[in-house]
């Protein structure tokens, strides 16, 4: 029934005539009134002009720098709501105004709003780049960083969730980059990076939830039931980042390098690589058969003496976080003397793990000098 | 009972060489793989502990897996199986149960 109709047979006539009145009256005054603010206010509801969001932008990201935290991100919320209500709900520009925000949590230590700000980046990502691989990957990766950053930051069962979101971002990057063929040699750094994150589980004391958070929920939450023993957690980090590097190693013998010299090199320092993961885990027969091989890769190199004083004459703290460099290391040992190689220690109560090393011929077996920086191991050259 | 001859020991000796030579072709023959066996093998091999990770990472938790090494009731060679966590869970309370029925 219309609301003509339903005035006309419900309604006598005076109170329709009242009714009328007063709907002419309420729309003129809004008309009216309308008129009236437009004239008078500047538009900042939530449509800031492009300048003033600019200057907006520039003044929050000051007062980011300046450690002013609280105030910056009043004003990054404000901002993040006019991006939504001018560019729409779905528009990448949003991310420049979350990563702000996402940084400016994980300064103040404010781990509820960075869960928020880190699922909505999340779902924003997935969102907008489900048909583009390429970007979808870099977007998990960047997600998976800020996962990182907040592992290194916290303790407990929460520093685990961090982790394991960081390994589930990174192995989701890797299967968006494997239904593009031509995108493969992305994939090794991605791998080793997932097995370092592994060898960084495997050190935690206290690895409550952890089952919990790998195959019953995503949220940082306990569901109780059958866990992973310690045990089986180390042995399953062990293989997989075994499997990891003997499949980045593969890669490169199936795309080798046009010169023969800088794909062996690269061979010997992966075979390397992976006597370090033997050594990580104290498997060091394994590890040793790993660095004979490594030693044989060298001899077929042009320079197989600085080959070999690189890789076992001067200490290197183990694990390395990234794979060897992507230079011809002949060449750069001979310019400027050095690769630099960054390693970190995930286990600061524990004494450092060191390459072995080998002098004349045979390995040595005393443990190398202890004042090495802990963050990255520069390995000289002649 | 008779002595054994040099010519029967000889041939006795090559019977046992064309045995043991056809059972190592045998052996050989059934270790070559076309292309098709190879992969039908491979796609029937349980997933790798790598493998198992990237299924989990890109799926809900409802259907994410777990691998573990199981020993079977009537062997001792431990047998790699895989199963659903929800699998898992609801044995685990079967059990439970029907354990508890009994100490009844």
């Amino acid at each position: 029934m219309s609301f003509d109709l339903f005035l006309r047979q419900r309604r006598p006539e005076p109170i329709k005539i009242l009714l009328l009145v007063l709907a002419v009256s309420f729309c003129s005054s809004n008309v009216f009134s309308h008129d009236n603010t437009t004239k008078t206010l500047p538009s900042i509801a939530n449509h800031f002009s492009e300048l003033s969001h600019a200057q907006l932008m520039e003044s929050a990201d000051q007062l980011r720098m300046d450690g002013r935290y609280q105030e910056s991100e009043g004003m990054f919320k404000q901002l993040f709501a006019s991006v939504r209500a001018n560019s729409g709900l779905f528009h990448e520009q949003q991310f420049v105004v979350l990563d702000r925000l996402i940084q400016i949590n994980l300064a103040r230590a404010d781990w509820q709003s960075l869960k928020q700000h880190l699922d909505y980046h999340d779902w924003l990502g997935n969102r907008l780049y489900t048909d583009s691989p390429l970007q979808l990957a870099g977007h998990l990766q960047n997600n998976a960083s800020y996962h990182e950053l907040a592992a290194q930051a916290i303790v407990g069962p929460a520093r685990n969730w961090h982790l394991v979101q960081t390994r589930h971002q990174l192995w989701r990057a890797v299967s968006a980059l494997q239904t593009l063929p031509g995108e493969r040699d992305r994939l090794p750094p991605l791998l080793y990076k997932i097995a370092i994150h592994h060898y960084a589980l495997s050190r935690q004391s206290d690895l409550r939830w952890l089952t919990s958070f790998e195959t019953r929920t995503d949220e940082p939450a306990m569901i109780s039931g059958w866990a992973l023993q310690g045990n089986e957690v180390n042995k399953r980090s062990y293989e997989i980042g075994a499997e990891l590097i003997l499949r980045i190693i593969s890669h490169y013998e199936m795309n080798p390098r046009s010169e023969p010299t800088s794909q062996a090199a690269l061979l010997a320092q992966l075979t390397a690589y992976r006597g370090d993961w033997e050594i990580l885990f104290e498997r060091d027969r394994h590890a040793f058969a790993f660095y004979d091989k490594s030693l044989a890769l060298t001899a077929e190199t042009s320079c197989s003496d600085l080959m070999v004083r690189a890789l076992f004459e001067n200490p290197a703290q183990l694990p390395l976080t990234t794979l060897p460099p992507d230079v011809d290391v002949c060449s750069a040992t001979q310019n400027d003397g050095s690769v630099t190689v960054a390693s970190a220690n995930f286990n600061p109560g524990a004494p450092a793990i060191y390459r072995p090393r080998r002098s004349q011929d045979q390995w040595l077996t005393e443990s190398p000098p202890p004042a090495l920086s802990a963050t990255d191991t520069e390995i000289h050259h002649d | 009972m008779t002595e054994p001859t040099r010519a029967g020991c000889s041939a006795r000796a090559g019977r046992a060489a064309i045995a043991s030579a056809s059972l190592v072709a045998c052996l050989t023959l059934g270790a070559c793989l076309t292309p098709e066996q190879a992969a039908e093998r491979n796609a029937r091999r349980p997933p790798t502990p790598a493998e198992v990770e990237q299924h989990n990472a890109m799926v809900p938790p409802e259907e994410r897996i777990v691998c573990r090494n199981e020993i079977p009731v009537t062997s001792n060679i431990p047998v790699r199986k895989c199963r659903l966590m929800a699998d898992i869970d609801e044995t685990s309370l079967f059990h439970r149960e029907q354990l508890r029925r009994a100490l009844r």
